[in-house]
Protein backbone atom coordinates (compact mmCIF):
# COMPACT_ATOMS: atom_id res chain seq x y z
CA UNK A 1 0.00 0.00 0.00
CA UNK A 2 1.58 3.05 -0.79
CA UNK A 3 1.24 6.86 1.32
CA UNK A 4 -1.40 7.87 -0.54
CA UNK A 5 -3.43 4.74 -0.54
CA UNK A 6 -2.31 4.44 3.49
CA UNK A 7 -3.29 8.23 4.00
CA UNK A 8 -6.72 7.69 2.70
CA UNK A 9 -7.14 4.80 4.83
CA UNK A 10 -6.51 6.62 7.98
CA UNK A 11 -8.97 9.07 7.08
CA UNK A 12 -11.78 7.19 6.41
CA UNK A 13 -11.18 5.62 10.01
CA UNK A 14 -11.48 9.24 11.39
CA UNK A 15 -14.93 10.07 9.73
CA UNK A 16 -16.78 8.99 12.73
CA UNK A 17 -14.49 11.17 15.38
CA UNK A 18 -15.19 13.76 12.39
CA UNK A 19 -18.82 13.43 12.00
CA UNK A 20 -18.69 13.80 15.92
CA UNK A 21 -17.09 16.74 15.88
CA UNK A 22 -18.61 18.37 12.73
CA UNK A 23 -22.68 17.90 14.62
CA UNK A 24 -21.23 19.98 18.12
CA UNK A 25 -20.09 22.07 15.72
CA UNK A 26 -23.01 22.53 13.20
CA UNK A 27 -25.81 21.24 16.03
CA UNK A 28 -27.30 19.67 12.72
CA UNK A 29 -27.04 16.34 11.48
CA UNK A 30 -27.38 16.65 8.01
CA UNK A 31 -25.36 19.75 7.91
CA UNK A 32 -22.35 18.14 10.17
CA UNK A 33 -22.35 15.23 7.05
CA UNK A 34 -21.73 17.98 4.44
CA UNK A 35 -19.41 19.28 6.35
CA UNK A 36 -17.59 16.22 6.57
CA UNK A 37 -17.95 15.23 3.10
CA UNK A 38 -16.77 18.89 1.96
CA UNK A 39 -14.22 18.96 4.05
CA UNK A 40 -13.57 14.94 3.28
CA UNK A 41 -13.03 16.46 -0.90
CA UNK A 42 -10.91 19.06 0.41
CA UNK A 43 -9.12 17.01 1.98
CA UNK A 44 -7.86 14.64 -0.26
CA UNK A 45 -7.33 17.50 -3.00
CA UNK A 46 -4.82 18.48 -0.63
CA UNK A 47 -3.11 15.45 0.75
CA UNK A 48 0.33 16.67 -0.39
CA UNK A 49 -0.02 19.31 2.26
CA UNK A 50 -0.16 17.24 5.10
CA UNK A 51 3.27 17.24 6.69
CA UNK A 52 3.59 13.39 7.63
CA UNK A 53 4.80 13.15 11.55
CA UNK A 54 2.30 15.87 12.18
CA UNK A 55 -1.37 14.61 14.06
CA UNK A 56 -3.63 13.69 11.24
CA UNK A 57 -6.82 13.98 13.42
CA UNK A 58 -5.48 17.76 14.26
CA UNK A 59 -5.18 18.35 10.83
CA UNK A 60 -8.33 16.54 9.58
CA UNK A 61 -10.73 18.76 12.87
CA UNK A 62 -8.74 21.78 11.33
CA UNK A 63 -10.43 21.17 7.86
CA UNK A 64 -13.67 20.72 9.00
CA UNK A 65 -13.80 23.37 11.43
CA UNK A 66 -12.59 25.74 8.37
CA UNK A 67 -15.36 24.50 6.65
CA UNK A 68 -17.77 25.19 8.51
CA UNK A 69 -16.46 28.61 9.45
CA UNK A 70 -16.76 29.01 4.91
CA UNK A 71 -20.38 27.70 5.68
CA UNK A 72 -21.26 29.96 8.10
CA UNK A 73 -20.20 33.05 6.42
CA UNK A 74 -21.76 31.68 3.13
CA UNK A 75 -25.11 31.52 5.05
CA UNK A 76 -24.78 35.28 6.60
CA UNK A 77 -24.25 36.41 2.97
CA UNK A 78 -27.01 35.11 2.03
CA UNK A 79 -28.51 36.40 4.34
CA UNK A 80 -29.90 33.26 6.40
CA UNK A 81 -29.18 34.79 9.72
CA UNK A 82 -29.50 33.06 12.99
CA UNK A 83 -27.90 29.83 11.73
CA UNK A 84 -25.26 29.86 14.91
CA UNK A 85 -27.98 30.76 17.21
CA UNK A 86 -30.90 28.45 16.23
CA UNK A 87 -30.97 26.21 19.65
CA UNK A 88 -29.75 29.34 21.64
CA UNK A 89 -33.09 29.34 22.87
CA UNK A 90 -33.38 26.02 23.64
CA UNK A 91 -34.33 25.30 27.56
CA UNK A 92 -32.12 22.57 29.23
CA UNK A 93 -34.10 19.89 30.29
CA UNK A 94 -33.06 17.86 33.92
CA UNK A 95 -30.72 15.18 33.51
CA UNK A 96 -31.76 11.58 34.31
CA UNK A 97 -30.93 8.20 33.26
CA UNK A 98 -31.52 7.88 29.70
CA UNK A 99 -31.82 11.29 28.99
CA UNK A 100 -28.06 12.22 30.39
CA UNK A 101 -26.41 11.78 26.62
CA UNK A 102 -29.39 13.89 25.15
CA UNK A 103 -28.98 16.44 28.17
CA UNK A 104 -25.02 16.59 27.94
CA UNK A 105 -25.63 17.68 24.41
CA UNK A 106 -27.97 19.88 24.30
CA UNK A 107 -25.83 22.05 27.13
CA UNK A 108 -22.96 22.04 24.65
CA UNK A 109 -25.22 23.23 22.33
CA UNK A 110 -26.19 26.39 24.62
CA UNK A 111 -22.12 27.11 24.53
CA UNK A 112 -20.44 29.77 22.16
CA UNK A 113 -19.02 27.76 19.49
CA UNK A 114 -15.83 28.79 20.73
CA UNK A 115 -16.00 26.85 23.84
CA UNK A 116 -17.86 24.08 22.84
CA UNK A 117 -15.28 23.41 20.36
CA UNK A 118 -12.66 23.21 22.84
CA UNK A 119 -14.07 21.59 25.46
CA UNK A 120 -15.40 18.66 22.57
CA UNK A 121 -11.48 18.55 20.95
CA UNK A 122 -10.15 18.43 24.65
CA UNK A 123 -12.61 16.59 26.79
CA UNK A 124 -14.25 14.00 24.09
CA UNK A 125 -11.81 13.83 21.59
CA UNK A 126 -8.97 13.90 24.10
CA UNK A 127 -6.19 16.39 22.11
CA UNK A 128 -3.56 18.06 24.32
CA UNK A 129 -4.42 21.17 24.72
CA UNK A 130 -1.93 22.32 21.99
CA UNK A 131 -3.39 20.53 19.68
CA UNK A 132 -6.64 21.73 20.11
CA UNK A 133 -5.24 25.32 19.93
CA UNK A 134 -3.79 24.56 16.95
CA UNK A 135 -7.29 23.23 15.60
CA UNK A 136 -8.95 26.28 16.35
CA UNK A 137 -5.83 28.44 15.41
CA UNK A 138 -5.87 30.53 18.90
CA UNK A 139 -3.15 30.75 21.50
CA UNK A 140 -3.27 27.71 24.24
CA UNK A 141 -3.83 30.61 26.99
CA UNK A 142 -7.07 31.59 24.98
CA UNK A 143 -7.63 27.83 24.88
CA UNK A 144 -7.06 27.40 28.20
CA UNK A 145 -9.70 29.76 29.30
CA UNK A 146 -12.37 29.16 26.91
CA UNK A 147 -12.48 25.29 28.35
CA UNK A 148 -12.67 26.67 31.96
CA UNK A 149 -15.57 29.36 31.10
CA UNK A 150 -17.08 26.05 29.06
CA UNK A 151 -16.55 23.55 31.73
CA UNK A 152 -18.10 25.86 34.47
CA UNK A 153 -21.49 26.54 31.95
CA UNK A 154 -21.67 23.21 31.67
CA UNK A 155 -21.19 22.35 35.20
CA UNK A 156 -23.92 25.27 36.26
CA UNK A 157 -26.65 23.36 33.45
CA UNK A 158 -25.72 19.86 34.43
CA UNK A 159 -24.76 19.79 38.38
CA UNK A 160 -23.32 16.70 39.85
CA UNK A 161 -24.76 13.35 38.81
CA UNK A 162 -25.31 11.03 41.80
CA UNK A 163 -22.25 10.34 43.61
CA UNK A 164 -19.51 12.35 41.68
CA UNK A 165 -18.59 14.60 44.93
CA UNK A 166 -20.03 17.81 46.35
CA UNK B 1 -1.15 25.62 49.68
CA UNK B 2 -3.17 27.81 47.50
CA UNK B 3 -4.21 26.09 43.87
CA UNK B 4 -5.85 28.08 41.03
CA UNK B 5 -8.85 26.33 39.36
CA UNK B 6 -7.33 26.59 36.28
CA UNK B 7 -4.21 24.61 37.61
CA UNK B 8 -6.33 21.64 38.99
CA UNK B 9 -7.60 22.13 35.63
CA UNK B 10 -4.55 21.81 33.92
CA UNK B 11 -3.50 18.74 36.76
CA UNK B 12 -6.73 16.93 35.60
CA UNK B 13 -6.25 17.14 32.04
CA UNK B 14 -3.06 15.80 32.38
CA UNK B 15 -1.29 19.17 31.05
CA UNK B 16 1.50 20.14 34.36
CA UNK B 17 5.18 19.09 33.20
CA UNK B 18 6.25 16.77 36.16
CA UNK B 19 7.34 19.36 38.74
CA UNK B 20 3.76 21.36 39.22
CA UNK B 21 2.21 17.65 38.26
CA UNK B 22 3.93 17.05 42.09
CA UNK B 23 3.40 19.88 44.03
CA UNK B 24 -0.28 19.98 43.15
CA UNK B 25 -0.36 15.91 44.00
CA UNK B 26 1.40 17.53 47.10
CA UNK B 27 -1.47 19.83 47.94
CA UNK B 28 -4.20 17.33 47.39
CA UNK B 29 -2.93 14.72 49.22
CA UNK B 30 -3.31 17.47 52.34
CA UNK B 31 -6.62 18.93 51.01
CA UNK B 32 -9.86 16.70 50.15
CA UNK B 33 -11.32 19.59 48.64
CA UNK B 34 -8.70 19.92 46.62
CA UNK B 35 -8.97 16.48 45.58
CA UNK B 36 -13.00 16.46 45.31
CA UNK B 37 -12.50 19.74 43.04
CA UNK B 38 -10.14 17.63 40.52
CA UNK B 39 -12.68 14.47 40.92
CA UNK B 40 -15.23 16.56 39.64
CA UNK B 41 -13.23 17.99 36.42
CA UNK B 42 -12.47 14.04 35.77
CA UNK B 43 -15.98 13.14 36.17
CA UNK B 44 -17.27 15.79 33.63
CA UNK B 45 -14.85 14.64 31.44
CA UNK B 46 -16.04 11.16 31.66
CA UNK B 47 -19.62 12.16 31.33
CA UNK B 48 -19.16 14.26 28.60
CA UNK B 49 -17.34 11.56 26.66
CA UNK B 50 -19.70 8.82 27.52
CA UNK B 51 -22.68 11.53 26.08
CA UNK B 52 -20.84 11.41 22.65
CA UNK B 53 -19.59 8.07 22.47
CA UNK B 54 -22.68 6.77 20.37
CA UNK B 55 -21.67 9.09 17.55
CA UNK B 56 -19.19 7.04 16.69
CA UNK B 57 -20.82 3.86 16.80
CA UNK B 58 -23.34 4.95 13.93
CA UNK B 59 -22.83 3.94 10.47
CA UNK B 60 -21.01 6.27 8.31
CA UNK B 61 -23.36 7.43 5.49
CA UNK B 62 -21.90 5.90 2.22
CA UNK B 63 -21.45 9.27 0.05
CA UNK B 64 -18.88 10.35 3.03
CA UNK B 65 -16.70 7.28 1.93
CA UNK B 66 -17.31 7.90 -1.39
CA UNK B 67 -15.78 11.19 -1.03
CA UNK B 68 -12.82 9.65 -0.47
CA UNK B 69 -13.03 7.22 -3.15
CA UNK B 70 -14.03 9.79 -6.07
CA UNK B 71 -10.98 11.60 -5.41
CA UNK B 72 -8.51 12.34 -8.22
CA UNK B 73 -6.39 9.08 -7.82
CA UNK B 74 -2.59 10.03 -7.43
CA UNK B 75 -0.48 9.27 -10.67
CA UNK B 76 -1.10 5.61 -10.82
CA UNK B 77 -1.17 3.16 -13.98
CA UNK B 78 -3.60 0.10 -13.95
CA UNK B 79 -2.65 -2.77 -15.96
CA UNK B 80 -4.69 -3.78 -19.01
CA UNK B 81 -5.74 -7.09 -18.88
CA UNK B 82 -8.37 -7.77 -21.99
CA UNK B 83 -9.39 -10.86 -20.28
CA UNK B 84 -10.43 -9.64 -17.50
CA UNK B 85 -12.38 -6.47 -19.17
CA UNK B 86 -14.01 -8.52 -20.93
CA UNK B 87 -15.46 -10.75 -18.32
CA UNK B 88 -16.35 -7.49 -16.35
CA UNK B 89 -18.19 -6.16 -19.24
CA UNK B 90 -20.08 -9.82 -19.61
CA UNK B 91 -20.68 -9.35 -16.09
CA UNK B 92 -22.16 -6.14 -16.01
CA UNK B 93 -24.63 -6.54 -18.59
CA UNK B 94 -25.59 -9.86 -16.82
CA UNK B 95 -26.07 -7.70 -13.53
CA UNK B 96 -27.01 -4.52 -15.27
CA UNK B 97 -30.40 -4.53 -13.73
CA UNK B 98 -29.05 -5.07 -9.86
CA UNK B 99 -28.93 -1.20 -8.39
CA UNK B 100 -28.03 0.28 -5.36
CA UNK B 101 -28.10 3.80 -5.89
CA UNK B 102 -27.19 5.00 -2.34
CA UNK B 103 -23.52 3.13 -2.85
CA UNK B 104 -21.26 4.29 -5.11
CA UNK B 105 -18.14 2.99 -6.54
CA UNK B 106 -16.14 2.41 -3.51
CA UNK B 107 -13.23 0.66 -3.02
CA UNK B 108 -13.11 -2.42 -0.64
CA UNK B 109 -10.15 -2.11 0.93
CA UNK B 110 -11.43 1.22 2.50
CA UNK B 111 -14.67 -0.61 3.34
CA UNK B 112 -13.05 -3.62 4.45
CA UNK B 113 -10.69 -0.78 7.07
CA UNK B 114 -14.41 0.70 8.43
CA UNK B 115 -15.68 -2.81 8.87
CA UNK B 116 -12.94 -3.37 10.94
CA UNK B 117 -13.12 -0.31 13.05
CA UNK B 118 -16.66 -1.76 13.55
CA UNK B 119 -15.72 -5.12 14.80
CA UNK B 120 -13.72 -3.58 17.21
CA UNK B 121 -16.44 -1.98 18.33
CA UNK B 122 -18.61 -5.16 18.63
CA UNK B 123 -21.13 -3.41 16.02
CA UNK B 124 -20.88 -6.99 14.21
CA UNK B 125 -22.26 -10.12 15.24
CA UNK B 126 -19.49 -12.11 15.12
CA UNK B 127 -21.35 -15.35 14.16
CA UNK B 128 -21.12 -13.60 10.53
CA UNK B 129 -18.10 -12.12 10.99
CA UNK B 130 -14.76 -12.78 13.07
CA UNK B 131 -11.70 -11.17 12.65
CA UNK B 132 -8.44 -14.30 12.36
CA UNK B 133 -5.12 -14.08 12.03
CA UNK B 134 -4.96 -12.94 8.52
CA UNK B 135 -8.01 -11.02 8.38
CA UNK B 136 -11.76 -10.95 8.46
CA UNK B 137 -12.90 -14.67 7.61
CA UNK B 138 -16.35 -15.76 8.11
CA UNK B 139 -18.32 -17.06 11.57
CA UNK B 140 -20.14 -19.89 12.03
CA UNK B 141 -23.42 -19.08 10.39
CA UNK B 142 -22.27 -17.10 7.88
CA UNK B 143 -19.49 -19.54 6.91
CA UNK B 144 -22.62 -22.79 6.98
CA UNK B 145 -24.57 -20.55 4.74
CA UNK B 146 -21.39 -20.36 2.11
CA UNK B 147 -20.71 -24.09 2.48
CA UNK B 148 -24.09 -25.63 2.04
CA UNK B 149 -26.15 -23.10 0.15
CA UNK B 150 -26.94 -23.47 -3.44
CA UNK B 151 -28.24 -20.21 -4.93
CA UNK B 152 -30.68 -21.73 -7.15
CA UNK B 153 -32.25 -23.69 -4.04
CA UNK B 154 -32.10 -21.45 -1.37
CA UNK B 155 -35.43 -20.37 0.57
CA UNK B 156 -36.61 -17.01 0.02
CA UNK B 157 -36.85 -16.73 3.97
CA UNK B 158 -33.38 -17.68 4.78
CA UNK B 159 -31.40 -15.62 6.87
CA UNK B 160 -28.41 -15.54 4.56
CA UNK B 161 -28.87 -15.26 0.78
CA UNK B 162 -25.88 -16.65 -1.58
CA UNK B 163 -25.89 -14.59 -4.75
CA UNK B 164 -23.18 -15.49 -7.50
CA UNK B 165 -20.42 -17.93 -7.35
CA UNK B 166 -17.31 -17.34 -10.07
CA UNK B 167 -13.52 -18.35 -9.92
CA UNK B 168 -11.11 -15.58 -9.26
CA UNK B 169 -7.80 -14.97 -10.75
CA UNK B 170 -5.92 -17.05 -7.82
CA UNK B 171 -7.78 -20.19 -8.57
CA UNK B 172 -10.34 -20.13 -5.78
CA UNK B 173 -13.90 -19.87 -5.60
CA UNK B 174 -15.41 -17.19 -4.20
CA UNK B 175 -19.09 -16.29 -3.45
CA UNK B 176 -21.55 -13.02 -2.75
CA UNK B 177 -23.67 -12.62 0.20
CA UNK B 178 -25.89 -11.07 1.90
CA UNK B 179 -26.73 -11.60 5.52
CA UNK B 180 -30.64 -9.99 6.77
CA UNK B 181 -30.77 -8.31 9.62
CA UNK B 182 -30.11 -4.63 11.19
CA UNK B 183 -28.27 -3.89 10.14
CA UNK B 184 -27.79 -6.28 7.01
CA UNK B 185 -24.65 -6.88 5.43
CA UNK B 186 -23.37 -7.39 1.80
CA UNK B 187 -20.08 -9.14 1.07
CA UNK B 188 -17.93 -11.78 -1.20
CA UNK B 189 -15.63 -14.23 0.54
CA UNK B 190 -13.46 -16.73 -1.14
CA UNK B 191 -12.57 -20.15 -0.01
CA UNK B 192 -8.93 -20.80 1.15
CA UNK B 193 -7.21 -23.27 3.74
CA UNK B 194 -10.65 -24.54 4.94
CA UNK B 195 -12.51 -20.74 5.51
CA UNK B 196 -14.28 -18.27 4.20
CA UNK B 197 -11.85 -15.31 4.29
CA UNK B 198 -13.92 -11.76 3.44
CA UNK B 199 -12.89 -10.11 0.65
CA UNK B 200 -15.69 -7.37 1.11
CA UNK B 201 -18.45 -6.62 3.59
CA UNK B 202 -20.30 -3.53 3.51
CA UNK B 203 -23.05 -2.75 5.85
CA UNK B 204 -25.93 -1.84 4.18
CA UNK B 205 -27.10 2.52 4.53
CA UNK B 206 -30.28 2.90 6.63
CA UNK B 207 -32.83 3.95 3.60
CA UNK B 208 -31.26 1.96 1.11
CA UNK B 209 -33.63 -0.68 -0.51
CA UNK B 210 -32.51 -3.31 2.09
CA UNK B 211 -33.23 -1.25 5.23
CA UNK B 212 -36.38 0.64 4.45
CA UNK B 213 -39.45 0.93 5.68
CA UNK B 214 -40.05 -2.22 7.29
CA UNK B 215 -38.27 -5.78 8.59
CA UNK B 216 -40.18 -7.43 6.40
CA UNK B 217 -39.19 -5.52 3.37
CA UNK B 218 -36.20 -7.91 2.07
CA UNK B 219 -33.63 -7.38 -0.42
CA UNK B 220 -34.33 -9.08 -3.67
CA UNK B 221 -31.68 -11.71 -3.95
CA UNK B 222 -30.53 -10.47 -7.55
CA UNK B 223 -29.72 -6.63 -5.86
CA UNK B 224 -26.07 -5.66 -5.28
CA UNK B 225 -24.28 -2.86 -4.57
CA UNK B 226 -22.28 -1.43 -7.23
CA UNK B 227 -19.33 -1.81 -5.05
CA UNK B 228 -19.37 -5.08 -4.31
CA UNK B 229 -20.21 -5.72 -8.49
CA UNK B 230 -17.12 -3.90 -9.15
CA UNK B 231 -15.26 -6.19 -6.75
CA UNK B 232 -16.64 -8.97 -8.25
CA UNK B 233 -15.57 -7.98 -11.90
CA UNK B 234 -12.07 -7.29 -10.85
CA UNK B 235 -11.63 -10.25 -9.39
CA UNK B 236 -13.66 -12.87 -11.65
CA UNK B 237 -11.68 -15.30 -13.99
CA UNK B 238 -14.16 -16.65 -16.73
CA UNK B 239 -17.79 -16.57 -16.36
CA UNK B 240 -19.64 -16.71 -12.99
CA UNK B 241 -20.42 -20.76 -12.40
CA UNK B 242 -24.01 -21.73 -12.89
CA UNK B 243 -26.51 -23.95 -11.21
CA UNK B 244 -24.55 -27.44 -12.08
CA UNK B 245 -21.31 -25.71 -11.36
CA UNK B 246 -22.55 -24.28 -8.65
CA UNK B 247 -23.36 -27.77 -7.14
CA UNK B 248 -20.56 -29.63 -8.17
CA UNK B 249 -18.48 -27.32 -6.58
CA UNK B 250 -19.80 -27.30 -3.39
CA UNK B 251 -19.59 -31.03 -3.81
CA UNK B 252 -16.19 -31.00 -4.44
CA UNK B 253 -15.93 -28.37 -0.61
CA UNK B 254 -15.39 -25.89 -2.69
CA UNK B 255 -11.43 -26.74 -3.95
CA UNK B 256 -10.73 -27.14 -7.25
Amino acid sequence: MNEVERLKRDIVGLIPRLRRFARSLTRHVHDADDIVQLALERALGRLDTWQSGSRLDSWMFTIVRNAWIDEVRARARRGEVGLMDEHADRVPTPVSGVDEALSIQRAMEQLPEGQRSAVLLVLVEGLPYKEAATVLSIPIGTLTSRLARGREALQSVLGDPAGAGP
Amino acid sequence: MTVSDETLMLYADGELDSGARAAVENAIAGDATLAARVARYRAERDRLRAAYAPILEEVVPARLLGAIESAPPPRTTTAVDLTGRRAARSMRQRVRDWSWPEWGAIAASLLIGLLVTQLQSSRVDSSLVRLGPEGMVAGRTLETALSKQLASAQSPDAPIHVGVTFENASGQLCRTFTAQGAPSWSGLACFATGEWRLGMAIENPPGSAAQSASNTTRMASSEMPPALLRAVTDQIRGEPLDADAERAARDRGWRR
